[in-house]
């Protein structure tokens, strides 16, 4: 049963944005959302972003969510950024690391069609003699993932380290900050 | 960093990443649309080939008649798609990444200041 609602919880909040369960995850009000629940936007957002962020102080009731919203707001309207928005962001994080598996999948499936094509290249070379038929196919096959290496390598650690550097310039940025 | 502050400390070097942070963003947009645009062109020439092919009697179905072909034509299309997207998000990375940089060091400056204060 304990299980059951577990895994109704898990599947309902997966539905949600990444964004709108960051703001839960960071906003941690324990008087609206249950421990479950928590459990649950920790393990999606893992998933989702492959690290979590802080939680702020954990909220109670509502009277609390009252006065630390008012103080939040005045503390955050202070210290909130003007030439980005950090949602933006952590959104445009994701897609790069979701571009970057794309992409992989992309040169691999690829190359392999082009296999054929690679093969002629070699084919080309070998056209005095028909001695070598294996050789041939061994050439083309290590032509053909060199090439699928080469493709996914420039393409998946460009994405990635472009993903850190963001993540860097941001952390750097909120340190940055007045009274942070 | 508040709006009025950050108008302050802005100086003449702030102004040129974020000229180029905007150019970025404007160029990232164009970019997405010209390859959206050559994505549904590679639909379009798709579609017309496999429709010709019909018309000619030579298949009535591209994916049954050369099935690779097919597939080939299909991934060419889909990484035309992603290539644009890769550089959109990667115009997109630059604009953000420009602009905090010119937050982060505004933020020193501003708290240079009060500190002088």
């Amino acid at each position: 049963m304990r299980k059951d609602y577990r895994e109704t919880v898990y599947n309902t909040l997966k539905e949600r944005d990444t964004e709108e369960l960051l703001d839960i995850w960071q906003k941690n009000d324990r008087y609206e959302w249950s421990d479950v629940a928590f459990d649950a936007i920790k393990q999606i957002l893992l998933q989702r972003l492959g690290e979590i962020p802080e939680q702020g102080e954990p909220i109670y009731d509502q009277e609390e969510l009252k006065t630390r919203g008012e103080e939040k707001s005045e503390q955050e309207e202070e210290n909130e950024p003007v030439f980005y928005k950090p949602r933006d962001v952590l959104a445009l994080e994701l897609w790069l690391n979701r571009a970057a598996i794309a992409m992989v999948v992309i040169a691999i499936l690829i190359n392999l069609l082009n296999f054929g094509n690679t093969r002629r290249i070699v084919l080309g070379l070998f056209a005095t003699s028909r001695n070598y038929v294996i050789l041939e196919w061994v050439i083309a096959l290590v032509l053909t993932i060199l090439n699928i290496i080469v493709g996914s390598v420039i393409y998946y650690f460009s994405l990635k380290a472009l993903s850190s550097i963001l993540k860097i310039l941001m952390e750097m940025e909120f340190n940055s900050r007045s009274g942070e | 960093m508040s709006e009025g502050d950050s108008s302050e400390l802005f100086t003449a070097k702030h102004k040129r990443l974020w000229r180029i942070a905007s150019i970025a963003k404007i160029f990232s947009w164009i970019i997405l649309i010209y390859y959206i645009f050559l994505t549904v062109l590679s639909v379009l020439n798709f579609l017309n080939i496999s429709g010709l092919r019909t018309i000619e009697n030579v298949s009535t179905d591209f994916f049954k008649e050369a099935p690779l072909l097919a597939i080939q034509q299909t991934l060419n299309i889909l990484k035309t798609f992603l290539t644009g997207s890769v550089f959109f998000l990667v115009l997109r990375a630059i604009t953000f990444g420009l602009n905090m940089i010119i937050e982060t060091d505004l933020n020193y400056r501003g708290k240079a200041l009060e500190e002088e204060q």
